[in-house]
Protein backbone atom coordinates (compact mmCIF):
# COMPACT_ATOMS: atom_id res chain seq x y z
CA UNK A 1 0.00 0.00 0.00
CA UNK A 2 1.14 2.93 -1.00
CA UNK A 3 1.74 6.25 2.21
CA UNK A 4 1.25 9.75 0.41
CA UNK A 5 3.44 12.22 0.92
CA UNK A 6 0.03 14.95 2.07
CA UNK A 7 3.16 17.34 3.81
CA UNK A 8 4.52 17.87 0.60
CA UNK A 9 1.44 18.24 -1.42
CA UNK A 10 0.25 20.53 0.91
CA UNK A 11 3.25 22.51 0.51
CA UNK A 12 3.47 22.87 -2.98
CA UNK A 13 0.05 22.85 -4.36
CA UNK A 14 -3.63 24.04 -2.99
CA UNK A 15 -5.28 22.13 -0.95
CA UNK A 16 -8.15 20.07 -3.06
CA UNK A 17 -10.78 21.91 -0.92
CA UNK A 18 -13.65 23.14 -2.22
CA UNK A 19 -16.10 26.30 -2.17
CA UNK A 20 -18.32 25.15 -4.90
CA UNK A 21 -20.29 21.87 -5.97
CA UNK A 22 -23.60 20.20 -6.50
CA UNK A 23 -26.39 20.14 -4.77
CA UNK A 24 -27.61 17.15 -6.56
CA UNK A 25 -24.58 15.54 -7.97
CA UNK A 26 -24.37 15.01 -11.73
CA UNK A 27 -24.19 11.36 -13.08
CA UNK A 28 -20.43 10.69 -12.48
CA UNK A 29 -17.86 11.36 -15.40
CA UNK A 30 -16.13 7.86 -14.66
CA UNK A 31 -19.48 6.79 -15.68
CA UNK A 32 -20.27 8.55 -18.18
CA UNK A 33 -16.37 7.93 -19.61
CA UNK A 34 -17.17 3.82 -19.42
CA UNK A 35 -14.91 3.23 -15.78
CA UNK A 36 -15.34 -0.66 -15.81
CA UNK A 37 -16.88 -1.44 -18.95
CA UNK A 38 -15.22 -4.57 -20.54
CA UNK A 39 -17.70 -3.36 -23.99
CA UNK A 40 -16.09 -1.63 -26.58
CA UNK A 41 -17.55 2.00 -27.46
CA UNK A 42 -17.02 5.13 -28.42
CA UNK A 43 -16.50 8.09 -26.19
CA UNK A 44 -19.57 10.48 -24.49
CA UNK A 45 -18.40 13.87 -24.39
CA UNK A 46 -18.58 14.78 -20.55
CA UNK A 47 -17.19 18.83 -19.50
CA UNK A 48 -15.38 20.44 -22.10
CA UNK A 49 -18.14 20.34 -24.75
CA UNK A 50 -18.49 22.87 -28.02
CA UNK A 51 -21.72 24.29 -26.49
CA UNK A 52 -23.49 21.60 -29.17
CA UNK A 53 -25.46 20.22 -27.05
CA UNK A 54 -25.73 20.47 -22.63
CA UNK A 55 -23.52 18.22 -20.83
CA UNK A 56 -23.39 16.26 -17.81
CA UNK A 57 -20.93 18.80 -15.96
CA UNK A 58 -21.98 21.83 -17.76
CA UNK A 59 -22.85 24.07 -14.94
CA UNK A 60 -19.47 23.01 -13.47
CA UNK A 61 -17.76 24.22 -17.11
CA UNK A 62 -20.01 27.47 -17.08
CA UNK A 63 -18.18 28.42 -13.63
CA UNK A 64 -15.14 27.31 -14.47
CA UNK A 65 -15.27 29.89 -17.71
CA UNK A 66 -16.80 32.50 -16.08
CA UNK A 67 -14.69 32.95 -12.89
CA UNK A 68 -11.22 32.82 -15.16
CA UNK A 69 -9.67 35.67 -15.18
CA UNK A 70 -10.64 37.95 -17.87
CA UNK A 71 -7.26 38.01 -19.50
CA UNK A 72 -7.65 33.89 -19.75
CA UNK A 73 -10.93 34.01 -21.05
CA UNK A 74 -10.57 36.67 -23.58
CA UNK A 75 -7.69 34.34 -24.92
CA UNK A 76 -10.18 31.40 -24.69
CA UNK A 77 -13.19 33.55 -26.60
CA UNK A 78 -10.61 34.48 -29.49
CA UNK A 79 -9.16 30.73 -29.79
CA UNK A 80 -12.41 30.00 -30.47
CA UNK A 81 -12.82 32.71 -32.99
CA UNK A 82 -9.44 31.29 -34.87
CA UNK A 83 -10.80 28.27 -35.06
CA UNK A 84 -13.63 29.79 -37.43
CA UNK A 85 -11.39 28.91 -40.23
CA UNK A 86 -11.17 25.66 -39.42
CA UNK A 87 -12.51 24.70 -42.54
CA UNK A 88 -13.25 26.63 -45.87
CA UNK A 89 -13.79 25.61 -49.30
CA UNK A 90 -11.65 23.21 -51.49
CA UNK A 91 -9.63 24.08 -54.37
CA UNK A 92 -11.27 22.26 -57.69
CA UNK A 93 -8.33 21.46 -59.36
CA UNK A 94 -6.98 17.83 -57.43
CA UNK A 95 -3.42 17.59 -57.02
CA UNK A 96 -2.63 13.68 -58.32
CA UNK A 97 -0.48 12.58 -55.34
CA UNK A 98 1.38 9.23 -56.50
CA UNK A 99 3.68 9.44 -53.73
CA UNK A 100 1.95 9.35 -50.12
CA UNK A 101 5.36 9.50 -48.33
CA UNK A 102 6.67 12.47 -50.01
CA UNK A 103 3.28 14.32 -49.47
CA UNK A 104 3.48 13.30 -45.95
CA UNK A 105 6.93 14.26 -45.90
CA UNK A 106 5.70 17.90 -46.89
CA UNK A 107 3.35 18.41 -45.19
CA UNK A 108 5.23 17.35 -41.94
CA UNK A 109 7.97 19.95 -43.14
CA UNK A 110 5.13 22.59 -43.35
CA UNK A 111 3.79 22.27 -40.36
CA UNK A 112 7.56 22.12 -38.49
CA UNK A 113 8.09 25.50 -40.43
CA UNK A 114 4.83 27.10 -38.78
CA UNK A 115 6.31 25.58 -35.48
CA UNK A 116 5.28 22.45 -34.99
CA UNK A 117 6.99 20.59 -32.44
CA UNK A 118 6.27 16.98 -33.19
CA UNK A 119 4.06 15.94 -36.14
CA UNK A 120 2.35 12.26 -36.89
CA UNK A 121 0.30 10.98 -39.65
CA UNK A 122 -1.94 7.85 -38.73
CA UNK A 123 -5.61 6.28 -39.57
CA UNK A 124 -8.94 8.02 -38.13
CA UNK A 125 -9.72 5.26 -35.54
CA UNK A 126 -13.15 5.30 -33.53
CA UNK A 127 -11.77 5.90 -30.00
CA UNK A 128 -10.72 9.57 -31.65
CA UNK A 129 -14.73 10.21 -32.51
CA UNK A 130 -17.51 10.21 -29.81
CA UNK A 131 -20.91 8.90 -29.54
CA UNK A 132 -22.53 9.95 -32.97
CA UNK A 133 -20.22 11.83 -34.66
CA UNK A 134 -19.50 10.73 -38.51
CA UNK A 135 -16.27 9.42 -39.78
CA UNK A 136 -16.21 11.77 -42.36
CA UNK A 137 -11.93 12.34 -43.47
CA UNK A 138 -9.81 8.73 -43.18
CA UNK A 139 -6.95 10.76 -42.08
CA UNK A 140 -5.71 12.68 -38.69
CA UNK A 141 -2.47 14.81 -38.50
CA UNK A 142 -1.66 15.24 -35.31
CA UNK A 143 0.63 18.33 -34.09
CA UNK A 144 2.16 18.55 -30.86
CA UNK A 145 3.38 22.41 -29.61
CA UNK A 146 5.75 22.79 -26.60
CA UNK A 147 4.46 25.04 -23.69
CA UNK A 148 7.48 26.75 -22.12
CA UNK A 149 9.05 24.84 -19.52
CA UNK A 150 9.70 27.48 -16.81
CA UNK A 151 6.17 29.06 -17.26
CA UNK A 152 4.61 25.93 -16.83
CA UNK A 153 6.09 25.25 -13.32
CA UNK A 154 4.39 28.16 -12.09
CA UNK A 155 0.73 25.23 -12.78
CA UNK A 156 -2.14 26.17 -10.80
CA UNK A 157 -1.61 30.24 -11.33
CA UNK A 158 -3.15 32.67 -14.09
CA UNK A 159 0.57 33.23 -15.55
CA UNK A 160 0.98 29.27 -16.25
CA UNK A 161 -3.26 28.77 -17.23
CA UNK A 162 -2.22 31.67 -19.61
CA UNK A 163 1.00 29.83 -21.42
CA UNK A 164 -1.42 26.90 -21.73
CA UNK A 165 -4.42 28.82 -23.74
CA UNK A 166 -1.46 30.58 -25.62
CA UNK A 167 0.17 27.31 -26.83
CA UNK A 168 -3.70 26.26 -27.41
CA UNK A 169 -3.94 29.11 -29.93
CA UNK A 170 -0.31 28.49 -31.50
CA UNK A 171 -1.11 25.09 -32.05
CA UNK A 172 -4.26 25.84 -33.46
CA UNK A 173 -3.41 28.04 -36.18
CA UNK A 174 -0.79 25.35 -37.17
CA UNK A 175 -3.05 22.67 -37.98
CA UNK A 176 -5.52 25.71 -39.86
CA UNK A 177 -2.43 26.34 -42.10
CA UNK A 178 -2.44 22.76 -42.65
CA UNK A 179 -5.59 22.44 -43.34
CA UNK A 180 -5.80 25.05 -45.69
CA UNK A 181 -2.72 23.93 -47.79
CA UNK A 182 -4.39 20.98 -48.32
CA UNK A 183 -7.47 22.32 -49.23
CA UNK A 184 -5.38 24.16 -51.70
CA UNK A 185 -4.55 21.14 -53.54
CA UNK A 186 -7.80 19.93 -53.65
CA UNK A 187 -8.25 17.72 -50.87
CA UNK A 188 -10.82 17.94 -48.20
CA UNK A 189 -9.08 19.31 -44.52
CA UNK A 190 -10.67 20.28 -41.52
CA UNK A 191 -8.50 21.55 -38.32
CA UNK A 192 -9.02 20.60 -34.77
CA UNK A 193 -7.75 22.76 -32.30
CA UNK A 194 -8.73 22.91 -28.46
CA UNK A 195 -12.44 22.06 -29.51
CA UNK A 196 -14.58 19.05 -27.89
CA UNK A 197 -15.06 17.62 -31.20
CA UNK A 198 -11.93 15.03 -31.05
CA UNK A 199 -9.94 12.97 -29.07
CA UNK A 200 -6.18 13.83 -29.69
CA UNK A 201 -4.86 11.76 -27.65
CA UNK A 202 -5.45 7.98 -28.82
CA UNK A 203 -4.87 9.69 -32.05
CA UNK A 204 -1.36 11.29 -31.27
CA UNK A 205 -0.57 7.25 -29.77
CA UNK A 206 -1.52 5.60 -32.95
CA UNK A 207 0.66 8.62 -34.79
CA UNK A 208 3.74 7.59 -32.92
CA UNK A 209 3.69 10.98 -30.96
CA UNK A 210 4.39 9.77 -27.62
CA UNK A 211 2.34 6.56 -25.21
CA UNK A 212 -0.31 7.11 -22.57
CA UNK A 213 1.18 7.87 -19.25
CA UNK A 214 -0.44 7.22 -15.83
CA UNK A 215 -1.59 10.48 -15.59
CA UNK A 216 -4.24 10.27 -18.52
CA UNK A 217 -1.56 12.29 -21.19
CA UNK A 218 0.30 11.30 -23.80
CA UNK A 219 4.39 11.32 -23.00
CA UNK A 220 6.36 11.60 -25.78
CA UNK A 221 10.53 11.53 -26.09
CA UNK A 222 10.98 15.31 -26.67
CA UNK A 223 8.78 16.94 -24.36
CA UNK A 224 7.17 14.86 -22.50
CA UNK A 225 3.92 15.55 -21.53
CA UNK A 226 4.74 19.79 -21.61
CA UNK A 227 2.95 19.97 -25.15
CA UNK A 228 -0.75 20.58 -26.70
CA UNK A 229 -2.24 19.08 -29.25
CA UNK A 230 -4.26 19.76 -32.44
CA UNK A 231 -5.10 18.03 -35.66
CA UNK A 232 -6.03 17.57 -39.11
CA UNK A 233 -8.54 15.68 -40.32
CA UNK A 234 -8.08 14.90 -44.50
CA UNK A 235 -8.48 12.64 -47.14
CA UNK A 236 -5.25 13.26 -48.68
CA UNK A 237 -3.71 9.79 -49.01
CA UNK A 238 -0.32 9.96 -46.80
CA UNK A 239 2.25 7.47 -45.25
CA UNK A 240 1.20 7.01 -42.25
CA UNK A 241 3.21 6.74 -38.85
CA UNK A 242 3.28 3.98 -35.95
CA UNK A 243 3.12 3.76 -32.78
CA UNK A 244 6.40 3.97 -30.76
CA UNK A 245 7.39 2.14 -27.47
CA UNK A 246 9.80 4.72 -25.69
CA UNK A 247 9.28 2.94 -22.48
CA UNK A 248 6.81 4.82 -20.78
CA UNK A 249 4.56 1.75 -19.29
CA UNK A 250 8.50 0.83 -17.85
CA UNK A 251 8.54 4.49 -15.69
CA UNK A 252 4.90 4.81 -15.15
CA UNK A 253 4.46 1.29 -13.43
CA UNK A 254 7.01 2.36 -10.67
CA UNK A 255 7.09 6.27 -10.60
CA UNK A 256 4.85 7.52 -7.95
CA UNK A 257 5.58 11.61 -8.88
CA UNK A 258 2.79 12.36 -10.38
CA UNK A 259 0.09 10.13 -7.91
CA UNK A 260 2.24 11.43 -5.29
CA UNK A 261 1.44 15.07 -5.96
CA UNK A 262 -2.09 15.42 -7.50
CA UNK A 263 -3.25 17.13 -4.66
CA UNK A 264 -6.72 15.58 -5.70
CA UNK A 265 -5.84 11.98 -5.11
CA UNK A 266 -7.42 11.02 -9.00
CA UNK A 267 -4.14 9.22 -10.35
CA UNK A 268 -4.27 5.65 -10.19
CA UNK A 269 -1.34 3.44 -9.53
CA UNK A 270 -2.38 0.78 -11.94
CA UNK A 271 -3.93 0.39 -15.28
CA UNK A 272 -7.99 0.33 -15.03
CA UNK A 273 -10.53 -1.44 -17.55
CA UNK A 274 -11.96 1.53 -19.34
CA UNK A 275 -14.43 0.87 -22.51
CA UNK A 276 -13.29 -2.56 -23.25
CA UNK A 277 -9.33 -1.60 -22.82
CA UNK A 278 -7.23 -1.21 -19.83
CA UNK A 279 -5.34 1.32 -19.47
CA UNK A 280 -4.08 4.56 -17.50
CA UNK A 281 -7.07 6.60 -15.97
CA UNK A 282 -7.40 9.48 -14.18
CA UNK A 283 -10.51 9.68 -12.13
CA UNK A 284 -12.54 12.35 -13.76
CA UNK A 285 -14.80 13.51 -10.85
CA UNK A 286 -11.60 13.76 -8.34
CA UNK A 287 -9.44 14.98 -11.12
CA UNK A 288 -12.40 18.04 -12.64
CA UNK A 289 -12.83 19.89 -9.28
CA UNK A 290 -9.21 20.54 -8.86
CA UNK A 291 -9.10 21.35 -12.18
CA UNK A 292 -11.46 23.93 -12.01
CA UNK A 293 -9.95 25.52 -8.61
CA UNK A 294 -7.17 25.78 -10.07
CA UNK A 295 -7.53 27.36 -13.65
CA UNK A 296 -7.16 24.27 -15.35
CA UNK A 297 -4.19 22.25 -13.13
CA UNK A 298 -1.59 20.83 -15.10
CA UNK A 299 0.63 19.62 -11.83
CA UNK A 300 1.03 16.01 -12.79
CA UNK A 301 1.98 17.11 -16.21
CA UNK A 302 4.40 19.01 -14.93
CA UNK A 303 5.89 17.58 -12.43
CA UNK A 304 6.57 14.17 -14.53
CA UNK A 305 10.02 13.29 -15.12
CA UNK A 306 9.96 13.17 -18.93
CA UNK A 307 8.76 16.61 -19.15
CA UNK A 308 11.87 17.89 -17.88
CA UNK A 309 13.45 19.53 -21.35
CA UNK A 310 16.48 17.33 -22.56
CA UNK A 311 15.39 14.46 -20.23
CA UNK A 312 13.22 12.29 -22.30
CA UNK A 313 15.79 11.01 -24.98
CA UNK A 314 17.99 9.73 -22.13
CA UNK A 315 15.42 8.04 -19.95
CA UNK A 316 13.84 5.95 -22.66
CA UNK A 317 17.13 5.03 -24.05
CA UNK A 318 17.87 3.58 -19.91
CA UNK A 319 14.38 2.59 -19.45
CA UNK A 320 14.63 0.58 -23.05
CA UNK A 321 17.89 -0.80 -22.10
CA UNK A 322 17.30 -2.18 -18.52
CA UNK A 323 13.84 -4.07 -20.27
CA UNK A 324 15.77 -5.46 -22.66
CA UNK A 325 18.50 -6.66 -20.36
CA UNK A 326 16.17 -8.14 -17.97
CA UNK A 327 15.53 -12.28 -18.59
CA UNK A 328 11.84 -11.96 -18.95
CA UNK A 329 11.61 -9.15 -21.32
CA UNK A 330 10.22 -11.00 -23.63
CA UNK A 331 7.20 -11.34 -21.56
CA UNK A 332 6.55 -7.88 -20.77
CA UNK A 333 3.59 -6.41 -22.09
CA UNK A 334 3.97 -3.14 -24.94
CA UNK A 335 2.02 -0.76 -25.73
CA UNK B 1 -22.43 33.92 -36.12
CA UNK B 2 -19.47 33.12 -34.40
CA UNK B 3 -18.74 36.91 -34.23
CA UNK B 4 -22.11 37.27 -31.89
CA UNK B 5 -21.50 34.24 -30.36
CA UNK B 6 -17.52 35.92 -29.09
CA UNK B 7 -19.88 39.30 -28.14
CA UNK B 8 -21.71 36.88 -26.22
CA UNK B 9 -19.22 35.37 -23.94
CA UNK B 10 -17.40 38.53 -23.50
CA UNK B 11 -21.08 40.54 -21.97
CA UNK B 12 -21.61 36.87 -19.97
CA UNK B 13 -17.91 37.38 -18.63
CA UNK B 14 -19.28 40.80 -17.25
CA UNK B 15 -23.04 39.73 -16.73
CA UNK B 16 -23.43 36.65 -15.06
CA UNK B 17 -20.09 35.26 -14.57
CA UNK B 18 -19.98 39.29 -12.37
CA UNK B 19 -22.18 37.59 -10.30
CA UNK B 20 -20.66 34.42 -10.12
CA UNK B 21 -17.42 35.47 -9.56
CA UNK B 22 -18.86 37.29 -5.92
CA UNK B 23 -21.26 34.67 -4.73
CA UNK B 24 -17.49 32.28 -5.24
CA UNK B 25 -15.31 34.63 -3.18
CA UNK B 26 -18.32 35.51 -0.70
CA UNK B 27 -18.42 31.33 -0.14
CA UNK B 28 -14.34 31.11 0.10
CA UNK B 29 -14.51 34.10 2.50
CA UNK B 30 -17.34 32.55 4.59
CA UNK B 31 -15.94 28.87 4.07
CA UNK B 32 -19.13 27.90 2.76
CA UNK B 33 -20.20 25.60 -0.27
CA UNK B 34 -21.60 27.88 -3.24
CA UNK B 35 -23.88 25.28 -5.10
CA UNK B 36 -23.34 25.23 -9.06
CA UNK B 37 -27.05 24.02 -9.61
CA UNK B 38 -28.59 27.62 -8.26
CA UNK B 39 -26.18 29.76 -10.03
CA UNK B 40 -25.48 28.66 -13.79
CA UNK B 41 -28.03 28.25 -16.57
CA UNK B 42 -26.99 25.26 -16.92
CA UNK B 43 -27.76 24.32 -13.47
CA UNK B 44 -31.42 25.56 -13.58
CA UNK B 45 -32.07 23.85 -16.69
CA UNK B 46 -30.34 20.52 -15.65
Amino acid sequence: MTVRNTAKVAKRFPPALYHFGYRKAPLSGNVINGLGDRQKRRARQVFHGSGARELEWSALETFFGLTMPFAIYLRNALNRWELRKSDGPVARTRLNVTDPAKMAADLKSLAHHAGAGAVGITTLTDNALFQGQQRDYPTAIVVALAQDYETMQAVTTRKAAMETVTTYRDVSRIVIRLAAHIRSLGWRARAYGESADLLHIPLAINAGLGQLGKHGSVIGTKFGSNFRLASVLTDIPLALDRPVDIGVDDLCLGCQRCTLDCPADAISDSKLMVRGEKKWYVDFDKCVMYFVKTLGCGICIEVCPWSRPGRGPTLSATLLRKRASRPDSADRPKM
Amino acid sequence: MLAWWIAGLIIAWFTSGRRLRRASRKAQKENAIMLLDDRTEHGKSG
